[in-house]
Order: structure tokens, then sequence, then C-alpha cells
């Protein structure tokens, strides 16, 4: 399945995150103790003019520069 | 005293919990980053004492910003008894990791599991009987907001000594594979504890409103507009104010004051307490009659908007504004803070994550941002002059985002990102609110009222020894030159102590001015030097010399403003 970045991924589009990418320590730090970890299952909620996911029970706001840092395969029903 | 560190990432309600476990209010809100700093009180069970600490938030165990390096340091001492690590019910798998890795450090750890109401309200069920087994550690359900599980933890702490084992090292750098291995391993174990009556969505229509620009923004404005404008300036500095000062002090408090004070037999002692500058006539009467209503006002507001969680969906509505003035959204929290106390705000900068952020907050804090008795007194002043208001607020406005741009172009350093929780939408406890309220007012209260008695002792002395003729004398010509009356060199002076001192010393005055040179003498306070409590914050944040680099810089803003506003209008 083809690879992506969280911040390609359309509203209501489901996906699983496989790796974060060319991060800084703090940044990887952050997205990890977001939840944004490899494994994880992330909804898109809004793209504009940032982009919000959930991850469980939490909402998470991120720009686009952070979302370019997470790669996820997105998952189709 | 032996001692307990509660830890935990932010907004898993680690202060709530603190403050029933020692009966001690700090300030607890719905964002995140709400302790930046430790704060120690005292839990008494069956007459043994333990010392609690609450520290900062923290989102994994190598610290990557100030905050976060303050609790690993002193998760590194030796001295405590246990470490209460607090997490959200709700995001068991998210919050895991730091446990296991607690665990493997030989850390003495109870697992506080907080928010089982929300979780329930959810249809989350957690089995944290199993969560203890699996873990091998004390795991306690809570929920903070209503004592329910504190006793639990109590027991705990005192009935289970913890067993000493050396501990290991922290990690000091980031290990990317054993934190996958950690995510992996605290995902499998809450699913095996987790059973979910059906999944519910965090995302609600009102958050689709609240976050989308084009209806979020309008209510960002009305919101504010509201809160500062119409409760903070017209609730708080108008009706309150005007009651407490005209009323109570004015009519009853001094008259009686002075007709005690005249028994004194010395002169001297008799200007000190209720002359033109005393400790009553101005440093009593600024600080509960003018300032206290107008900051007690602005707190419950700040305290309601904390607790509704609206602020961190105010600060992902602003990101990409504030990304022009080299901010993230996050900066819109101590910018607000600003809004009443310039001083506490300059302390929250610290939750910034870069160093160069830190310090375009704080220079636009000490710049443009008036604190809530200034702010509520300008307001209060110019508000039969639509005109002067508008003036006043584009000139601030102006300046706010020309200081902003400008640093943003010079000040090298890394460009912010934006990755924040957006906690639940939540109403507010009212008793809650107003706690934190009267709390932060306290803390208010004494740290101005020894500067304002200090400042009326000073002035006294000056009176005395003939030097205050001399300092006014110079200030006169300063005003002079700006085209306003020579009584307004008192106020600037008082506004070199305290900004509100000076705004309270304007408000005295304001009979003496026309429109124009209320709406100078209002502009050129406002971007006056920050006062004295948050030049030393600005110091202890930055440098001394970044700290007198910002005062100079300030001062000529100000000044040259004034000049050019007295060149248009006058």
């Amino acid at each position: 399945m083809a690879e992506l970045r969280l911040s390609e991924l359309h509203i209501n589009s489901e996906a699983i995150i496989t790796q974060l990418k060319q991060h800084t320590p703090y940044n990887l730090a952050k997205l990890l103790g977001l939840g944004l970890v490899p494994g994880a299952l992330v909804k898109v909620h809004q793209v504009h003019p940032q982009i919000i996911v959930s991850i469980e029970q939490t909402l998470i706001g991120l720009d686009q520069a952070m979302a370019d840092l997470v790669h996820v395969c997105q998952v189709k029903y | 005293m032996e001692k307990v560190i509660l830890i935990g990432n932010p907004n898993v309600g680690k202060s709530v919990l603190f403050s029933q476990l020692t009966g001690e209010l700090v300030t607890i809100a719905n964002y995140p980053g709400t302790t930046v700093q430790l704060t120690s009180g005292v839990c008494q069970f069956k007459n043994r004492k333990l010392e609690i600490i609450d520290t900062p938030g923290l989102y994994s165990l190598v610290p990557f910003s100030k905050e976060e390096m303050i609790t690993k340091q002193l998760l590194e001492q030796d001295n405590f008894r246990w470490v209460l690590h607090v997490v959200d019910a709700k995001n068991l798998a998210r919050m895991l990791p730091v446990t296991l890795q607690l665990i493997r450090h030989n850390y003495p750890v109870i697992l506080v599991v907080n928010m089982l109401d929300e979780a329930a309200h959810l249809g989350i069920k957690l089995d944290l009987k199993q969560l203890s087994a699996l873990l091998g550690i004390p795991v306690i359900g809570t929920v903070g907001t209503q004592g329910q599980g504190i006793n639990e933890i109590i027991e705990t702490i005192f009935s289970r000594p913890a067993k000493p084992k050396p501990k290991q090292r922290l990690p000091q750098t980031i290990d990317y594979e054993q934190l996958y291995q950690l995510a992996e391993e605290a995902r499998y174990l809450s699913r095996y504890i987790t059973t979910r009556e059906q999944p519910i969505t965090p995302w609600s229509t009102l958050d689709k409103i609240l976050l989308t620009p084009i209806t979020g923004l309008p209510i960002a404005c009305f919101v504010l507009y509201l809160l500062f404008y119409k409760l903070v300036g017209q609730v708080g500095a108008g009706i309150i104010v005007d009651f407490l000062d005209e009323r109570v002090f004015s009519q009853h408090l001094l008259p009686f004051c002075e007709r005690l004070v005249l028994l004194v037999p010395w002169p001297a002692i008799q200007d000190l307490l209720i002359g033109e500058f005393g400790l009553i006539t101005l440093a009593i009467r600024y600080a509960c009659a003018i300032i206290l209503p107008i900051i007690g006002v602005f707190f419950f507001v700040f305290s309601i908007l904390e607790d509704t969680g609206y602020l961190p969906r105010l600060a992902f509505l602003l990101n990409r504004s504030l990304n022009k003035l080299g901010l993230s959204g996050q900066g819109i929290i101590p910018l607000v803070l600003g809004l009443g106390c310039g001083t506490m705000a300059t302390a929250v900068t610290r939750t910034l994550e870069t160093e160069r952020e830190r310090k375009i907050a704080i220079f636009l804090l000490a710049l443009t941002i008036p604190c809530s008795a200034q702010l509520g007194l300008i307001m209060a002043l110019l508000s039969t002059n639509t005109k002067a208001l508008l003036i006043w607020f584009t000139t601030v406005l102006v300046i706010f985002l020309w200081s902003g741009t400008l640093l943003n172009l010079l000040l090298p350093g890394l460009r912010p990102t934006f990755s924040l929780e957006l906690p639940p939408l939540r109403i507010p406890y009212f008793i809650v609110s107003l706690q934190k309220t009267i709390a932060r007012m306290s803390w208010y209260f004494w740290e101005i009222l020894p500067i304002f008695m200090i400042t009326s002792i000073c002035i006294w002395l000056a009176e005395q020894s003939g030097l205050f003729p001399k300092i006014i004398m110079f200030l006169e010509s300063t005003v002079s030159i700006l085209g306003l009356p020579k009584q307004l060199a008192l106020p600037f002076l008082l506004g070199f102590l305290r900004r509100d001192y000076g705004a309270a010393g304007l408000y005295d005055l304001q009979e003496l001015l026309n429109w124009q040179q209320l709406t100078i003498a209002c502009t050129v306070l406002t971007l006056f030097i920050p006062c004295l409590a948050q030049f030393t914050v600005i110091v202890k944040e930055t440098s001394l010399i970044w700290a007198f680099t910002t005062l100079l810089i300030i001062m000529a803003i100000a000044f040259f403003t004034g000049l050019t506003l007295q060149w248009l209008l006058v």
C-alpha cells in the first residue's frame, strides 16, 4: 500500500502511522508524546487552515510542517 | 519530610490531584502547560506528613523544553518515596510508555489513572486490577475533580513503603527503537485491559464551528470583546471601581481613617499615612479599590476561558497569523494572560518551544500588552470618546504587528512548529473557577501591596528630603515635550514601579486632560516600560543584557509614538 504524508490525507480518511521522518529530536518527542507513534490509527477531521486528527479520544492540531513528518498508510474499508 | 512527586503528560489533572492531596490551590487549567514551575504542599494522614510536589507536564523522560528539564532534574534526585504517574483514562495507550520507562529504570511508581468519569462517559471501561498485575505496581483509578480515589492514593503511599532499588540514570538522548517498542507495548497493554461499548469520536459539531476560520474567527473576536471590553473594562473598571473608590473609600473609609490618623501628634507621620501619596490614600486605595476589582474580574474571565478548553482552540485558530510574528499558536496563551498580568505571562512564556519564540513573546508583552488593571482603566478613560479609543487601539495594534514582524525578520533561530492537544470542551465548574480566581487574586494582591507601600514610603522619604520635587521637575519636562500637563509626571513616575499604579494615577487626573492628551497619555503609558516585577522576570527568563536592551528600545518606541501622536492630533 502506498505511503503518504499525514498532510496529504483528506477529511474523514483514516490511516495507520508507518513512520516519522526527517524530524528534530524535539519534534519527535512531541509527536510521540501526543500519541503519533507508528502503528497508531488516526482519523482526519480538518485539513485547513491546519490539520486536526484524532487518536483514540484525543484531538490533535498540527501545522503543515509537523504533519509532513508523519508518514501513513491509508485504511480503506 | 519524605517526598512524593506527581508527574504526567500535560492536561491529565496533576494539579487537581495536587490540590486534593494537599488542600492547596494551584492554578489549574484546561490547557497544556499550566504548571511552569514546581509547586509543593503538605499531605497529612494520621499525624504523618508527606511533601507532595507538582511538576510541569512532560511528554517523555528525555526533556526538550525548560519545563520538562525541571521535572527531569527532580526525578534524578534521590530523596523521594514515590513517583505518582498521573495518566488520562481516555488515552491510556498514549501515556503508558512513560510508566513503562519509569518501571524499567527502577523508579518506585504508583500509576494514577485519572478522569475515569470522562472515560466512562465515552463508554470506556478499564480493568485496573489486571493492569496492576501486569505492570507489577499499584494502580489507582481517580476522578480528581470529585475527589474520588484520593484516600486510596494516600493509604497506598503510607501503607506500602516503596522498596528502594538502585535507580538507573534516565536516558539523556532519545532511543528511537526503544520508544517505538514502548509505544507498541503500551498499546498492547491498553487494549488488553480496555472494553469499549461503542466508539465515540472526540470531534464534535461545536469543535467544527470553533476551529473553522470562517466561523471560529468571528466567534473569537466576539468572545474576546465580550469578556475583556464588556466584563473587564465596563463591569470591572467601570461599575465595581466606581462603587469601591467613590462610595466605599472616598465617602466612608478615607474620612474615617483621616479622623483616626489626626489623633497622631506628628505631622510627618500623618503625611505618611494620609498625605497626597500616603500609605492609606495612595497605596491601599489604589490596590484595593482600583486594581484588585479589575484584576479579579479578569482572572475570573480567564479561569472560565481556561476551564472550557477554549484557549487551545484559540491557539490553533491563530497559529498561522501568529507565525508571521515569529510565534506559534501557543504564543496566544501568554499574550492573553498578559492582558491580566504581564509578570505572570512572562513566566508562562517558558512553555513556548524555542528561545527565539520566548524572546519575541517577552518583548511583545513588555511593549504592547497592557495588564488588566491598566487595560480596564484605559477602557474606562477612553470609553466616552470612540475616536480616542480607536486611535489608542489602532496605534497599539500597529506597533504590536510591526514589532513582531520586525523581530521575526531579524532574530536568528528556529521557526516555531505547531502541534497541540485540543482537550475536550467542558462546562466549567463555577466553584472551581471562583476558587482559582481567589487564589490568583490573593497571589497578585500580596505581590502588589508591598510594592505600592514601598513606593509610597519612597515618595514620602523623597518629599521629606527635598529630592521628590527634583525628580518630578525632570519628568515634568519630559511630559511637556509630549504636550501633556505637568501633573502627569507623577503617573509616569508611578508607572516605572507598576504599570497599573501609573494607570491608576492617570485615572485620578483625567479631568485635567482633553481627548487628544488623554489618547497620547494612555498610548504612552501602555507602551511604556514594563513594571519592576515584570522586568525582574524578563531578566530571569532571558539575560540582564537582553532585558536592558529591551527596556531601552521600549522607552524609545513609547516616546517617539507619543511624539508622533502629538504631531498628528494636536
